[in-house]
């Protein structure tokens, strides 16, 4: 295979180590976010605990293979995205830190002040993982103020209307995936956990569909998020996948009215992936965007590594890839009801 | 001062990382041990044996994952000069490590936090294998990834001079650096996970002095005889391994410097001393090979500025092998006498007082191994100072000060738990926690 060809597969690789990340992060954090708000009852509140408890850690390693992934893959947009925001990633770092270290040793100490911080700490660090990720995103897919020396924006100004929103919006999905999470993993409180979950997993999937619309208002303009749409243009197929993401959507509304859990829980897990596939796509090939001018922005294949380095790590992924899911799919699959 | 900060910084929380990270590879290692042998000798002793020092690794293993995932995101933030040079190579072993051995590690590692109790013996002894075998598989490519910045092969120079391009990753594998490395950082993790648990035992011995006869007196007389049987093992290994380690690396093809530093044949100019006659021809290839590669580079560092703080790493290596003698002599009494762990109190506060020792010992090898190799980030190719990040001081200065101050609490945390655990000893009857 030539360097094109393996860049793009690499791309498509990333793209999909975010999206099964996003996608199983959303209900962990979500439960974490929702704890205190579903029962103030001590063992009903281990009992949401405890299957994040048991899969964070897994699913987290995603992350690290998106982020690893664009070191090997694509260096300079590694070395780039992260110098750029570097504030930004700090935080994204304590936060996630904290949410590691609490759900693992919250319930190691039967010291009722430590469980109470220790909990707390994981709410709030559960809440604020998703808001980051959406400012996080939404500033790489509006582009970052990239000069020919580097970033030029402040750190403050990765928040604004467009950036507040998308954080919203994954926090939105988060609290729809999660409060079916904890319905599902629910034994004896599953009709309480219902109950509790019901009225924030409905009004969450308002706000999400609100959001996309917002979002998606701005597509092909050449402003806001999904400005830039060139390749849309060029392959009207993919219009299906911003259409897709409205439809899940709106769809899932009414799924979470009607409290189809499992409908609800993957139709949720499918907004962040759509949204940060169709970002990437939109950009395309632009992996880290200028919003000062196209061509200082970083190019996936000006980026790329050797084709040696990408043929040896495209092997790897092939063979390793796979074996991951099987072995974290059993594990969903056996420890579901034990 | 962004060179010095990102350099206080990544040297800061890498030794902080490195503090859990040994103690983990060292303590699944002996829960396996425990754990199977549960399964083989049909002994419930050994399950909880394996339940207790498993509880322990898991208070470690939480921080130890926490602190491990600044380390890659730092190549990003404060070396991205770096990272955009050396990607082509560097990148790989990363995303490997992941694939390979963290996806493993922390998928059955949260089976053993979260679920042990309600699995089989030998459910137990394949997931506590699992983890084991992809804490040892990340060391090797985490190692794989510092012996190329220490001894570069199975690379050239891109035409351009931009980066270093991967052309053989067999080489880059199997790298000697890497190999010498590897096996240095297991047997000092065993090591100090053998000498974890004399420690701990030690304090549950005076504690239950007036009745040695009581379960507990059994529970850790059954585990110090594994971790005596470790801890001497690593302990006499290390010189001898260690021994051809540093011969090979003061090779003149490797790092003739650090060889002659260790050798005590260098002054702090850098200058070899006259004692060292017969090594003349090293110098001249130090001298050769790094001016080559220092004009190739276009850098104008003078000869002064090219050395690493001699006496530094020199008495780092001499107090490492003080400690390292220290520790088979302590595990050599130890199987000799059995029983002066169990009953005299010297011994007993060595065990107890002592536990910093194997930390401070892996912190000096450290010490010698990246510090010696400086100012060179790779050794040879690119210095320090040309891979840092174009960031604000000010960016740095703030991420310095709240890993900081998230690292004490984080490290206050770890203390308590492990403490209270380890005083309160082991639950000798089955009971879910």
């Amino acid at each position: 295979m030539n360097q094109e060809i393996l860049s793009i597969i690499w791309f498509g690789i990333l793209l999909t180590a975010w999206s099964v990340y996003l996608a199983m992060e959303s209900f962990v954090v979500g439960s974490g976010m929702l704890q205190p708000f579903v029962t103030m009852d001590k063992n009903a509140q281990q009992a949401i605990a405890k299957p994040s408890g048991l899969h964070w850690d897994g699913i987290e390693v995603w992350l690290i293979t998106a982020i690893g992934g664009t070191f090997a893959a694509f260096p300079a947009v590694f070395a780039k995205t992260l110098e750029s925001l570097y504030v930004a990633f700090f935080l994204l770092l304590i936060l996630l830190m904290i949410r590691g270290v609490t759900i693992e040793l919250a319930y190691k100490d039967e010291n009722p002040t430590w469980q109470k911080v220790m909990s707390r700490a994981w709410n709030v660090s559960s809440l604020l993982i998703p808001l980051v990720f959406g400012v996080y995103f939404s500033n790489i897919f509006s582009g970052l103020k990239l000069g020919v020396g580097g970033n030029e924006g402040k750190f403050y100004e990765i928040f604004n209307l467009n950036s507040i929103v998308m954080g919203i919006l994954f926090v939105a999905v988060c609290i729809v995936t999660g409060s079916a999470w904890i319905v599902l993993n629910a034994n004896e409180n599953r009709d309480t956990f219902q109950k509790k979950t019901y009225g924030f997993s409905f009004k969450a999937s308002i706000v999400v569909s609100l959001g996309v619309i917002y979002e998606m208002m701005a597509f092909n303009t050449g402003e806001g998020i999904f400005g830039r749409s060139k390749l849309f243009n060029e392959a009207p197929a993919l219009w299906a996948l911003p259409v897709l993401l409205v439809v899940v959507s709106l769809v899932n509304i009414f799924l979470t009215h009607k409290k189809a859990i499992w409908l609800s829980m993957i139709f949720g897990m499918l907004v962040m992936p759509l949204i940060v596939v169709i970002g990437y796509l939109a950009n395309y090939p632009y992996m880290l965007p200028s919003s000062l001018s196209p061509q200082l922005g970083i190019n996936l294949f000006n980026a790329a590594s050797s084709q040696y380095t990408l043929t040896v790590m495209f092997y790897a992924a092939l063979i390793f890839v796979p074996i991951v899911l099987v072995y974290q799919g059993w594990k969903f699959w056996y420890f579901a009801k034990r | 001062m962004v060179v010095l900060l990102s350099r206080v910084q990544f040297a800061f929380t890498v030794a902080f990382h490195f503090l859990f990270v040994p103690l983990t590879i060292g303590l699944i290692l002996i829960t396996a041990i425990f754990q199977t042998l549960a399964v083989v000798k049909k002994d419930q002793t050994y399950r909880h044996i394996a339940d207790f020092w498993g509880e322990l690794f898991v208070i470690n293993f939480a921080v130890g994952i926490v602190t491990g995932l600044i380390m890659p995101i730092q190549f990003g933030t404060n070396w991205s000069q770096y990272s955009i040079f050396m990607g082509d190579v560097f990148g790989s072993p990363l995303a490997l490590e992941a694939l390979l051995a963290f996806f493993l590690e922390s998928t059955f590692a949260g089976i053993w936090i979260f679920k042990r109790h309600k699995l089989s013996d030998k459910f137990r002894t394949a997931v506590v294998w699992l983890v084991t075998l992809g804490t040892t598989i990340s060391a090797i490519w985490i190692i794989t990834a510092n012996g190329f910045m220490q001894h570069p092969v199975g690379y050239k120079i891109a035409a351009d001079g931009s980066k270093v391009l991967l052309t053989n990753f067999k080489d880059v594998v199997m790298n000697p650096y890497s190999l010498f490395m590897l096996a240095h950082t297991l047997l000092s993790a065993f090591l100090l996970g053998a000498f974890f648990v004399v420690c701990v035992s030690a304090f549950h011995f005076i504690r239950n002095i007036k009745n040695p006869n009581s379960g507990k007196m059994a529970f850790f007389k059954k585990s110090v005889t594994v971790a005596v049987i470790l801890g001497l093992t690593a302990s006499v290994l290390l010189p001898i391994e260690g021994n051809v380690y540093a011969k090979y690396l003061g090779q003149n093809d490797v790092q003739p410097l650090k060889g002659a530093i260790l050798r005590n044949q260098v002054d702090a100019q850098g200058q070899l001393m006259t004692a060292a006659n017969q090594q003349s021809d090293s110098e001249a290839a130090i001298d050769a090979k790094s001016q080559a590669t220092m004009e190739a580079a276009g850098s104008n560092l003078s000869k002064l500025d090219r050395i690493p703080p001699v006496k530094f790493v020199y008495y780092s290596f001499i107090a490492m092998q003080i400690l390292g003698f220290f520790f088979i002599g302590f595990f050599l009494l130890l199987l000799l006498v059995p029983k002066l762990l169990r009953q005299n109190p010297i011994v007993q506060r060595i065990a107890i007082y002592g536990i910093p020792l194997p930390y401070i010992a892996i912190t000096l090898g450290w010490i010698v191994s990246e510090v010696g190799r400086q100012p060179w980030l790779v050794y040879n190719l690119m210095t320090v100072e040309d891979g840092v990040s174009n960031v604000p001081v000010n960016a740095v200065w703030f991420s310095l000060f709240t890993l900081i101050a998230f690292y004490v609490i984080l490290f206050a945390m770890d203390l308590y738990l492990l403490m209270k655990k380890a005083r309160k000893g082991p639950m000798l009857e089955e009971k879910e926690v």
